[in-house]
């Protein structure tokens, strides 16, 4: 019963993909939200004996691996971490199934649509609910192949299959370090189980690998190999540059995928690593500066970008950013309260989104919206709702998750986290005003669509603005109502042993009282520059990217760090992959192997073909000569010549 | 000397019972007016089918020699002739259908045959030079005039002709060889043969003129099993003669040659093994090659059969090669095997008809499978088989005489072996190839032969294909008793 929100999604997903054809799309969409619905209420339940009650437990389903000592099983692991994750999944899911059956109407293939989320969900739910590594690795591959799928679903489209292999390519090198950390931790701890790798975890905070001559603080090692598996699937600075390509995929994909859950496994990861990140400062720090400097580099983009659904990407890159300093710091609490605050606030932001491009007949770019609040007045003040919520406008989720996270950066009075404090109120300024520059942009000013498209401009059914009520309700209250538990008063109880310290948190309570004002006053500055620029006057925008012209570039290029992979890694991968293919494999192998084989069978065939002349005398011939040569050869052999 | 034993004659009744059977049917045949093939080849399965039953019942057990150990009868004899029979009788099924209403149809076919058949159970009994020559030359000239029944078709005639003109070779090699042994041993008896060999009573240079005789002997063997070298004939043949005729050759004399060659190896020329062995590896090693390369480019189903059945004896002589027991066993299993595979491959043939013919080109078959469905999954499974895929039977011939290799570490027989059963199974698939991904032909729909016996004999042999592995130990028992008694 325990394990039934896990592998709800799972039938739901057989039935829909193996059955799809005979249960017809609308019978797909019943059995998967059905399923997600009931995994959501499982959870919420979950949540309240689990997380509430301090009743945390592991359910072991079946044995998987045991070979020697070796052990991994199939299990689920209920603690408030796994639970936290189990209610943000299943909640963002369910709206995102509901959300998608009235988006993807149009489509050729609703169910297998539905049948790849509910794939997704398993994954990400046997994921978090993993009690080993190998069973977390399997989740994380799960969704890494969901995502795959799902953002090339419109596979006929040439640029969403490249963005669904860029995606699978750019996670494999993430997924590299993860399997590394995990052979680190086997290795170290001779098991992938998570209760005795943290038990164990003190007793080897001072063993070395040696390699190729060096020592290395082992848990140190372990915690930066397990953070880049999370800079992967978290698109963190190096690793980011398919997030944004992978809004290629339809919108309900990004809003659960791409903002809401998979994203966030990297976090996910590093809170569940906690025991061994306090043992490991300096993979601390690592983490913490990485965080911070994705937190400023993805705002920077945001602030260029036109592409509607870029531009949220590039937001949630931004706050992943400020989720992994938190863990950084030490405040696992704050990183997972704005993980779940964020999943509610981004996820209605892309659904918002998604029903603007819905009402604005497929459009994306910014440049070619405006002044349409009147005609889709429910969503315009959904997505409202949601900005408030990002740019942390007091008493909106996001205000109390920015808050705490900032406070603990403070707090921490280090070098480190005192840059990660500076660069994420930054960051805020400009979370605001790229928020308001896409509200203003979108929703206001004078139509810049022909007039087919704004004739065709209208509210999305009811069926789609259901999800986002739901959201918008997590966005408003989410951040109030659990701020308590997350990272208030009640922090130790609520956590109970699944996040090893809360020093950062309770350090955050004692800060000077200018620190918690910042982020308000300057996400207010933010929306003010916002109005400026785009609302109150015109001109100023185009004025100053003029006049700061190459940093403007370098924004709007995203630092060209596509580039700089393109011809650092691509372009050398593809003459490498076209010389070994052309010379090695279609060459040398093919070549000798099966094509000159073929080849040769062949033309020997035609050889012995022809020696069948059709003359008997010929025939003849063939006979008495054989007959001598075998007699010759015996001959030989006899007299020992041979 | 020679005091006329009637108990010799009771031991070999099966062959008189045939010889008469045959001469009455002949008789049966003059004197019915008309339309005689159907009567006369039924008479001829009987008596076949009461000959084998006889066999059947009456056990060899003790090996016997009679007329002055001119025969040996013997559990391997027995086995082989229920095998020959058994072969017989389903060719002759399948013929009486496909020539009926033709110029072939008349009683000499179903006669000759008989003839045939005696002239095989005489060589695989023969225990004497000279009994081997007369059986051989009984059971070839008949076969000679069965290749050259469709009188009215100079493919035939030509087929005929030539199997004819290398055979007498064959045979004249046949007889140098035997002269020559005699001469340096003094007897056309195997016992005594060998005997005289492995005494090591034949001098120095003659032991040349020994190997001599034994190469031309077992070159004649060769030809009769079209391995390679002696092999040319065959797809002329094949092609030539009319398609029951080829089924029956592709079935039947394979069985008497390759028990006569297991003979010869186990029997006279056993204590020569040493110099036998490499040249029997050499024939069976050319016949693989030559069965599975030169078959790639044909493109007529009897020639592609032909180099098949070469290709598939030298699969069989894998197992001779071995020189074990294990690996007689293997090649007998195997023979058994090939047998049936190939009586439902000709069965398929001939029941699809084009023109009221035998289907003759592989291109006849495309889209078969959308036309014939039956017939091309039929097809399809033998063809599976004789490329050797589990779970069908003809993976089990091809694993055994291979592992009786292996044990015997004839390492690189076997590792040929498979190699070239990689090729073979190229042209076999690609015949499913033909019948399942290609388009049919327009309009030319392939006919079927409305003969239900025909179907039967197709139905059996697919059952055994098919139904093998329920119990492959059975036949591997049948063949190890058979051969138990030939290695001492």
């Amino acid at each position: 019963m325990d394990a039934l929100p896990v592998f709800l999604p799972l039938i739901g997903f057989l039935i829909a993909f193996l059955f799809g054809k005979q249960i017809g799309d609308r019978g797909a969409q019943f059995v998967t939200c059905a399923g997600l619905i009931g995994a959501a209420a499982l959870s919420v339940s979950l949540f309240f004996d689990v997380a509430l009650g301090g009743n945390a437990r592991t359910i072991e389903i079946a044995p998987w691996i045991a070979s020697g000592t070796f052990e991994a099983n199939w299990a689920v692991r209920l603690d408030t971490l796994s639970v936290v994750m189990m209610c943000v999944i299943t909640i963002v899911s369910s709206c995102v199934h509901v959300y998608s059956v009235g988006y993807m109407s149009h489509d050729e293939h609703q169910a297998r649509f539905m049948s790849y989320l509910s794939l997704f969900t398993f994954a990400m739910m046997m994921l978090v609910t993993a009690d080993n590594l190998i069973q977390l690795f399997f989740g994380w591959e799960g969704v890494g192949l969901a995502s795959y799928l799902l953002i090339g679903f419109w596979n006929k489209k040439h640029s969403a299959n490249a963005a669904a292999i860029k995606a699978f390519l750019v996670n494999r090198v993430g997924d590299l370090g993860l399997a590394l950390g995990i052979f680190a931790c086997l290795v170290l701890f001779d098991s992938v189980q998570f209760d005795t790798i943290f038990m164990q975890a003190s007793s080897q905070s001072d063993a070395v690998f040696r390699f190729l001559g060096h020592e290395f603080h082992a848990l140190t090692l372990v915690c930066l190999l397990l953070f880049i598996g999370a800079c992967g699937k978290s698109a963190q600075l190096g690793l980011h540059t398919w997030l944004p390509d992978a809004m290629e995929g339809p919108t309900p994909v990004s809003a659960l995928i791409h903002a809401a859950t998979m994203v966030t496994a990297g976090v996910f990861l590093v809170c569940r690593f906690s025991p061994l990140y306090e043992l490991a400062p300096f993979a601390k720090d690592v983490v913490t500066i990485v965080g911070a400097l994705t937190a400023i580099f993805a705002a920077t983009i945001g602030m260029t970008q036109f592409d509607i659904k870029r531009v949220i990407a590039y937001s949630t890159m931004s706050q992943l950013g400020y989720m992994f300093f938190a863990a950084g710091v030490g405040a696992y609490g704050a990183a997972m309260f704005h993980l779940m605050t964020h999943a509610f606030f981004k996820a209605l932001l892309f659904l918002g989104a998604g029903s603007v491009i819905h009402a604005m007949s497929d459009e994306q770019d910014m440049r070619r919206m405006g002044g349409i609040a009147g005609h889709i007045k429910i969503t315009y003040v959904l997505m409202w709702i949601g900005s408030l919520a990002l740019a942390g406008v007091p008493f909106f989720a996001g205000y109390y998750s920015k808050d705490m996270i900032l406070e603990a950066a403070y707090g921490a009075h280090t070098q480190v986290g005192m840059l990660a404090f500076w660069i994420g109120i930054g960051a805020a300024l400009m979370t605001a005003f790229y928020s308001w520059r896409l509200l203003l942009l979108t929703f206001h000013g004078k139509p810049r669509a022909d007039h087919h498209t704004m004739e065709h401009v209208h509210e999305s059914p009811f069926i789609m603005l259901l999800p986002l009520f739901v959201l918008a309700v997590g966005a408003v209250l989410a951040g109030y109502v659990f701020y308590p538990y997350f990272v208030g008063e009640e922090v130790e109880a609520f956590w109970g042993a699944s996040i090893a310290s809360h020093e950062a948190i309770h350090a955050a309570h004692h800060v000077p009282s200018w620190v918690p004002l910042a982020p308000t006053i300057v996400g207010g500055i933010g929306i003010l520059l916002g109005f400026i620029c785009y609302q109150f006057t015109q001109g100023i925008p185009e004025t100053v990217s003029r006049i700061f012209k190459p940093v403007h570039a370098l924004f709007f290029r995203k630092w060209y760090v596509d580039e700089l992979y393109d011809a650092m890694f691509v372009k050398p991968a593809w003459v490498l992959g076209r010389r070994f293919f052309k010379g090695g494999d279609q060459m040398i192998i093919n070549g000798l192997g099966p094509d000159g084989l073929a080849k040769a069978s062949r033309a020997g065939s035609g050889v012995l073909s022809a020696l069948q002349t059709g003359y008997v005398y010929h025939y003849a011939l063939t006979m008495i000569v054989a007959i001598v040569a075998l007699m010759g050869w015996l001959l030989l052999k006899l007299k020992g010549l041979i | 000397m020679t005091v006329f034993n009637f108990n010799d004659v009771v031991a070999i009744a099966p062959e008189v019972m045939l010889a008469v059977g045959s001469m009455l049917l002949m008789m049966v045949g003059v004197t019915a007016r008309g339309g005689a093939l159907k009567p006369v080849a039924l008479l001829t399965v009987f008596l076949w089918v009461v000959t084998a039953g006889y066999i059947c019942t009456h056990g060899a057990g003790e090996t016997m020699r009679v007329f002055e150990d001119m025969l040996v009868l013997d559990d391997f004899a027995q086995l082989m002739k229920i095998f020959i029979a058994g072969g017989a009788v389903a060719a002759l099924l399948l013929a009486v259908a496909d020539i009926d209403k033709t110029v072939m149809a008349r009683f000499e076919y179903p006669v000759l045959m008989s003839f045939a058949v005696l002239g095989m159970f005489l060589m695989v009994s023969a225990n004497d030079l000279l009994a081997l020559y007369v059986g051989l030359e009984l059971s070839a000239l008949s076969l000679y005039v069965l290749a050259a029944f469709d009188r009215n078709s100079t493919r035939a005639s030509e087929a005929g002709l030539k199997y004819f003109v290398l055979g007498a070779i064959s045979s004249g090699m046949l007889l140098f060889g035997a002269s020559l042994i005699y001469g340096y041993t003094g007897s056309t008896q195997f016992d005594v043969i060998q005997a005289t060999l492995s005494a090591g009573a034949v001098p120095g240079p003659s032991s040349v003129v020994v190997l001599f005789g034994m190469i031309l002997i077992v070159s004649a063997m060769a030809f009769k099993i079209s391995a390679v070298p002696f092999h040319m004939w065959t797809p002329d043949v094949y092609e030539g003669a009319p398609t029951s005729v080829t089924a029956f050759f592709a079935i039947v004399p394979k069985i008497a040659a390759m028990a006569l060659i297991i003979r010869l190896v186990t029997g006279p020329f056993e204590p020569l093994a040493s110099d036998l062995q490499p040249v029997l590896a050499i024939i069976a090693v050319a016949s693989m090659l030559v069965g599975a390369f030169a078959a790639i480019v044909q493109t007529s189903i009897k020639r592609l059969l032909a180099y098949s059945s070469i290709g598939n004896m030298g699969y069989a002589l894998v197992g001779l090669v071995a020189g074990t027991h294990l690996g007689l066993s293997a090649l007998v299993m195997y023979l058994a095997i090939y047998m049936v595979m190939t009586v439902g491959t000709f069965g398929v043939i001939m029941l699809l008809r084009r023109d009221g013919m035998a289907v003759e080109k592989i291109s006849d078959l495309s889209g078969l499978s959308k036309s014939r469905p039956y017939y091309a999954y039929a097809l399809a499974i033998l063809m599976f088989s004789m490329s050797g895929i589990p779970p069908l039977a003809g993976f089990f011939g091809k694993y055994a005489v291979f592992q009786a290799a292996v044990a015997a570490n004839a390492y690189v027989l076997a590792v040929i072996g498979v190699l070239t059963s990689v090729v073979a199974a190229w042209y076999y698939i690609n015949i499913i190839r033909v019948m399942f991904f290609e388009e049919p032909k327009e309009g030319e729909a392939l006919g079927l032969s409305s003969c239900p016996v025909s179907r039967i004999v197709l139905g059996a042999s697919l059952l055994f294909v098919l139904l093998f592995i329920l119990a492959p130990q059975s036949l591997a028992v049948i063949s190890a008793n058979a051969t138990n008694g030939l290695l001492k």
